[in-house]
């Protein structure tokens, strides 16, 4: 297994671009995993440019660009085991908008982006607690939202002309006063060139 | 390592105000509880100028938990509100272990209630497995406090507050339904107390307490992004403090806008402010 992917890491990619000037644009769709506060799961959207800057087809290096939309939930039945035998149900939400800007360097197929990313998080709070010894039965709701800012590391694998594997580690500047952003998160997904 | 702690502070409490006055740190051994306490000491300013003169007290639990530092921030948060003029000079005692790491760990022994429920148990066992509030109670009034009477000038149980975030505000809250015993403070502020411990067994408890015979007020706060958890109980918890109307108990309950780390700042703040407000 190893020695394929490697032997694929080391073949050149299909139609690299050679030439200076908006050289790829794509569109990305990625699951997404986030753990600050609580746990959280999701999806994320991205559409992606790379402007080449230097460098030839086998080695070179590149402006990347990327727009981001995600959304992740945090289920409290996650934790909700740490309270029985109160009951502990629903989900936080949590909505982002990204644009990250970095280099992005290319080997072979390979590309890996170091990438500043600056943003807005929303998050929601929609759970209830529910205690029958008390007979509490109360829902809970609440909201906050505030700038993120934060590095990414961002690796793409050429699989196709056309298609990559993609995944980023977001490393936030966390809020713990706050909670409302993840400490990290991670995705994984793929991109489709166009 | 130390730097590393110190980094997570300023993102969870920000940056603290100033600590002024004289501080001083000492150990205090304790046969009830089996170990000894770290004790970190802020007298105001004013302290030294006239021998005579009396000082209410604040008794900080997790003194020296790492990321929220709780005695640094409720110090500067007295040195400050008593600068504008807002508070009355104050002593402020953090009561903390020898180290950081080490107060993560013991902090369950000492501010965790004994468990009775065997749902709860079965997942807190290993978490907190010497669960031991009452002897950490009985250290306070047996030992921390004629300690700390012998050698500053405090004006006395009426004028001393305990202050406690999370499981310590867990123990705020035992602590104040044990007031009619012999009250060793006459306020209470709890953060974000940990009210689900033991399917919320202290909130019968402090229900069951009679009408009190001597003042005493209870400020109880949580934040609006903690959750349902922490929001649903102290909620509730509030509604039935407050339909029970006892006379001599003054009682308010705020939310701010933060996750349970970020509660530490603006409730103590208000809650020195609920308090020991108004300079003299």
């Amino acid at each position: 297994m190893s020695a394929l992917v490697l032997a694929m890491l080391l073949s050149t990619a299909p139609d690299a671009p050679t030439v200076a000037g908006l050289s790829e644009t794509d569109l990305e769709l990625a699951a997404v995993g986030g753990f600050g506060e609580r746990w959280s799961v999701g999806g994320l959207l991205a559409l992606n440019a790379r402007w080449l800057a230097w460098g030839r087809q086998s080695i070179n290096g590149g402006l990347e660009v990327s727009v981001l939309v995600g959304y992740q939930n945090e289920p409290h039945s996650f934790y909700a085991s740490n309270f029985a035998p109160s009951r502990e149900t629903g989900a936080n939400h949590r909505t982002e908008v990204f644009v990250t800007v970095g280099h992005g360097l290319r080997v072979k197929r390979l590309t890996v982006g170091t990438h500043f990313f600056i943003g807005w998080t929303q998050l929601t709070l929609d759970g209830r607690l529910q205690n029958e010894r008390l007979g509490i039965d109360r829902l809970t709701t609440g909201s906050g939202s505030e700038l993120t800012v934060g590095a990414v590391l961002h690796a793409r694998f050429r699989l196709t002309d056309r298609v990559s594997l993609s995944g980023r580690v977001f490393a936030p500047v966390p809020n713990l006063r706050t909670g409302i952003n993840s400490y990290v998160m991670a995705s994984l997904g793929v991109s489709v060139g166009f | 390592m130390r730097w590393c702690w110190l980094f997570v502070s300023l993102l969870v409490v920000g940056c603290s105000p100033p600590v002024t006055g004289r501080t001083e740190e000492f150990e205090l051994a304790s046969e009830r509880v089996g170990d000894s306490f770290r004790l970190f000491v802020r007298l105001p300013p004013d302290y030294d100028v006239d021998a005579a003169r009396r000082f209410p007290l604040v008794v900080q639990l997790d003194a020296n938990l790492p990321t929220l530092e709780e005695f640094s921030a409720t110090a500067g948060q007295a040195s400050e509100l008593e600068a504008t003029g807002a508070l009355s000079s104050v002593i402020v005692v953090g009561v903390g272990y020898r180290s950081g790491p080490e107060a993560q760990r013991l902090r369950m022994r000492d501010l965790a209630l004994p468990m009775e429920n065997e749902v709860f148990l079965q997942t807190w066992r290993d978490v907190a497995p010497n669960a031991a509030a009452p002897a950490f109670y009985a250290f306070l009034r047996d030992e921390l406090m004629p300690e700390l009477t012998a050698r500053y000038r405090l004006e006395g149980a009426q004028r001393t507050a305990l202050f406690g975030h999370s499981m310590g505000g867990l123990f705020t809250v035992y602590a104040a339904s044990r007031h009619q015993e012999a009250p060793l403070f006459s306020s209470y502020v709890a953060a974000s107390p940990s009210l689900f411990w033991d399917d919320a067994q202290v909130i019968t408890r402090f229900e069951a307490l009679p009408e009190l015979s001597s003042p005493a007020s209870l400020f109880i706060t949580h934040g609006s992004l903690e959750g349902p958890v922490m929001a649903g109980f102290v909620e509730a918890f509030s509604a039935r403090t407050r339909a029970s109307a006892r006379a001599q108990l003054r009682f308010e309950h705020r939310f701010y806008e933060v996750g349970h780390l970020g509660s530490t700042t603006p409730s103590f703040r208000d809650g020195l402010l609920f308090t020991f407000g108004g300079a003299e």
